[in-house]
């Protein structure tokens, strides 16, 4: 059998301290795994959310990233890792609700416990300044006469997603050109290889300066409301498109992980979270807070793959 | 450029004269080298390791560490492919091949000198041109599609395969193994998986740094423990050189370091590529110009001449898309937007216009760093050279320890440590029946962007691949391609050729 590090880690860890009991969670240091490679979204919101763990838990949270297959390593890995609390990861929605679905990933949500959601970005749609389209409107229609190319960060991700599944529910015509991160993508765009990029909206807030000038136009964003940070932008749904989509990222355990241990790891991110100095630093990268329970999180992630499925299987990724 | 004024240059000065700054830079140098020099620990890794270091510092100082470690990092890879024959970074692989010839002709002295100084007029070219045309070669830069990047992968794989001693029918046999190796894992443009065998550690593909590790670090010691007689494969004692000698050999190249240079810089502007297909890219252009005498992958100067300096000319041309686009040139750059962002400094068009004197700080402190580089890889040499006199009993099963920290040390994940012992027993094997191991390296960075760019290409333009050769940049590349092929293949290069007519077709 195939023993991850993670588990051989705890394993170790364990073999040291001896069987910890579960109410006096947690007395030794927890592992936090961040599927992505350091200095990436998910990274950023990990080492954000560390300290406020560290206070509130009374021990060191470390973080180890283990990269690869748009999050998928990190996860198939901590799904047999031992469930005790001490080993935990950062999962998102294209991660928890789309992986799952896809060709030949070894977990599904089961795998895990939810423990908390942490932060949300909208996502939405871009073109170049110079592009004729002016509104989500004028590219909607362009999309009914001829497939323009479009990208996001890697096929399965969250800004494909976002925008795979707008597309295919308004039956629009598209090619889809792939990209291996939001960079990448953004890359793509200015270049002039694509028409429109999908991306979350923490990346369009720094390619404006002071007075709105930019290279690229947001021509909407999946969220309820205007974004603060964002406010000229509107809303897909103001465009009359009833369309909503954030990514998301939260906290997960390995199934079987005690309930104690999960319930204060989750009382710990709703107190940090309500924090004004914490959603200060949230801010500066243009992240929202976004917490959701245990339950919650669940069904926002059964919810969320009921809409990816018809797309996936219709791009041939669902198994 | 206008907006710069002489109270942002003043600023700057102030800011990097502190001595916590210059503190910061020489760590960062030292740190660099150590990072640079181990095999499996790449300059890459130890920005990411020092990062959450940088919470607690000003600017300055968070980019001094970083910056220092960066100059020195892609230099110290070059140290162990010239005395071990083991590259120390996936960008030092084409220095091993002049640079470990010399030393097993006595010359190792000589060749690390080569490379510090190497290293040194890049790193330098590449700041100049980072503070001259910053933003215009951006603007090139990102012109680039999918098409061009394909080409330029292109021009590249048939380099390597053409540069690589011995066969040229082995060199391109090793690349496709390299190639073959990098289909491993999800399907770049689609998500499907292939040859996972069930192993979802698969999924990410191999790690270039693992295969790494294995091809040649630990298939360099497999072949030393099959000597009986437990003496290292042992190189003569290194000749001293003085540094005049060095700064001659580049005095006469003049014309080579700086096409070299250009190569280089200019490659590292291009986001997703790096200091890998740089110095492979400049050393297939040295040897496309080799006069008649020279003895490039037996020993020729001139060849770590063209690797080092193009190597290092990445690191200013990369911070030129990351500090005027906010879009990163290379993987180290990519964790310096984080290390900004963690000082609340906006990446994007608008670094520059809004923190001038970060900017010059930032080109200050590439000189400083590039500066401690030179400094101390010429003084430290003869240290590097006592590698040579460990006993082979405790120098092989030592490099096998630092390489397997080194692998797992990638993503804490156990399995790249099986995975750097499978690749050494190929990387033995290949070694063991004169396949050259570089090539495989080279295939597996570049068959992901080969692969990739050439599917979004044809997605993008309805499967018509006329585009590689109406668009200019793309079809001169290619054209380029066809010459080298021309230039390798004519009859009286080597034997081998009629062998090699066949497979590069």
């Amino acid at each position: 059998m195939k023993l991850s590090s993670l588990t051989l880690a705890a394993i170790a860890v364990a073999a040291v301290s001896g069987t910890a009991i579960a109410q006096d969670f947690p007395t030794r240091p927890i592992q936090l795994v961040v599927p992505f490679g350091q200095g990436g979204a998910t990274d950023q919101v990990a080492r954000m959310i560390v300290p406020a763990l560290e206070e509130e838990l009374g021990q060191p949270v470390v973080i180890i990233n283990q990269p690869g297959a748009g999050g998928a390593v990190g996860l198939a890995n901590l799904a047999v890792a031992r469930p005790d609390g001490y080993t935990i990861a950062v999962g998102s929605d294209s991660t928890l609700g789309a992986r799952p679905i896809m060709d030949s990933s070894s977990y599904t949500a089961d795998s895990f416990e939810m423990i908390a959601t942490l932060v949300d970005i909208p996502s939405g749609i871009a073109v170049r300044a110079d592009s004729p389209y002016e509104t989500l409107d004028d590219l909607v229609e362009a999309l009914r006469t001829e497939p323009l190319t479009w990208s996001g960060s890697g096929i399965g991700s969250g800004p494909h997603l976002a925008a795979a599944v707008f597309l295919g529910q308004n039956d629009l015509q598209n090619t889809y050109v792939n990209s291996s991160s939001g960079q990448e993508a953004m890359v793509k765009l200015l270049s002039g290889e694509i028409e429109f990029l999908s991306g979350g909206g923490s990346n369009f807030p720094p390619m404006f300066d002071e007075n709105g000038n930019s290279d690229i136009r947001v021509l909407g964003l999946a969220a309820e409301e205007r974004w603060e940070y964002m406010p000229d932008v509107p809303t897909y749904r103001e465009q009359g498109y009833d369309y909503l989509r954030s990514q998301w990222f939260g906290l997960v355990a390995p199934a079987g992980t005690p309930e104690v241990a999960v319930t204060k790891i989750t009382q710990a991110v709703e107190k940090a979270l309500a924090d004004p100095e914490f959603q200060e630093r949230l801010a500066s990268f243009y992240f929202a807070p976004y917490y959701l329970n245990p339950e919650e999180m669940r069904a926002q992630v059964a919810a969320e793959a009921e809409e990816f499925r018809p797309i996936l299987e219709e791009v041939g990724l669902a198994e | 450029m206008d907006l710069i004024a002489f109270g942002d240059v003043g600023g700057a000065i102030q800011a990097v004269a502190n001595p916590w700054v210059l503190l910061a830079v020489t760590a960062g140098a030292v740190i660099g080298m150590i990072f640079g020099a181990a095999p499996g620990l790449t300059a890459t890794s130890a920005i990411a390791l020092f990062l959450p270091l940088t919470y607690v510092m000003g600017p300055t100082t968070s980019m001094a560490l970083l910056l220092g470690i960066y100059c020195s990092g892609y230099f110290a890879g070059s140290i162990p492919a010239i005395l071990l024959n083991t590259p120390g970074a996936p960008g030092s692989a084409a220095t091993a091949l002049d640079g470990y010839t010399m030393a097993q002709q006595g010359q190792g002295d000589r060749a690390i000198a080569t490379a510090v100084v190497g290293s040194f007029v890049g790193g330098i070219f590449s700041l100049l041109l980072l503070a001259l045309v910053a933003p215009t070669l951006a603007r090139v830069a990102l012109s680039f599609t999918s098409v061009e990047y394909f080409a330029f992968a292109f021009v590249g794989i048939v380099c390597v395969a053409g540069i690589s001693r011995g066969s040229m029918t082995k060199g391109i046999a090793a690349a496709f193994i390299g190639i073959l190796v990098s289909t491993i894992g999800l399907d770049p443009v689609s998500g499907v998986g292939r040859f996972l065998m069930g192993q979802p550690n698969l999924m990410a593909g191999i790690p270039t740094t693992a295969a790494l590790i294995g091809l040649f670090a630990i298939g360099q010691m497999l072949l030393q423990t099959r000597k009986r007689d437990m003496t290292l494969e042992i190189l003569p004692v290194q000749e001293r050189t003085s540094n005049r000698v060095v700064l001659l050999d580049y005095w006469r190249n003049k014309w080579l370091v700086f096409k070299s240079a250009c190569i280089g810089a200019l490659i590292g502007i291009l986001p997703g590529t790096g200091p890998s297909i740089a110095s492979w890219v400049s050393y297939g252009d040295a040897l496309r110009t080799a006069k008649k005498g020279d003895k490039y992958g037996k020993g020729e100067p001139k060849g770590i001449i063209a690797c080092e300096v193009s190597n290092n000319a990445v690191t200013g041309g990369a911070l030129v898309p990351l500090l005027t686009l906010g879009i990163p040139g290379d993987p180290v750059t990519a964790v310096l937007i984080g290390a900004l962002m963690i000082q609340g400094i906006q990446t994007g068009p608008f670094l520059i216009p809004n923190n001038p004197s970060l900017f010059f700080s930032i080109l200050l402190l590439l000189f400083i760093s590039n500066c401690l580089m030179l400094v101390m890889g010429l003084s430290g040499r003869k240290l590097a050279a006592k590698v040579l006199q460990i006993p082979i009993g405790i120098m092989v099963p030592s490099i096998f320890i630092v390489a397997g920290a080194g692998a797992f040390s990638l993503a804490s994940n156990p399995f790249d440590v099986k995975l750097i012992l499978i690749f050494g027993l190929i990387g033995y094997l290949m070694n063991r029946f004169k396949f050259p191991t570089s090539p495989a390296v080279l295939g597996i960075v570049l068959g992901p962007i080969l692969e990739q760019n050439l599917r979004n290409a044809l997605t993008a333009n309805n499967m018509d691949f006329t585009v590689f050769f109406t668009r200019p940049i793309s079809a001169a590349s290619l054209a380029i391609t066809a010459l080298l092929l021309y230039v390798w293949l004519k009859p009286n290069r080597d034997a081998d050729v009629e062998e090699a007519t066949k497979p590069a077709k």
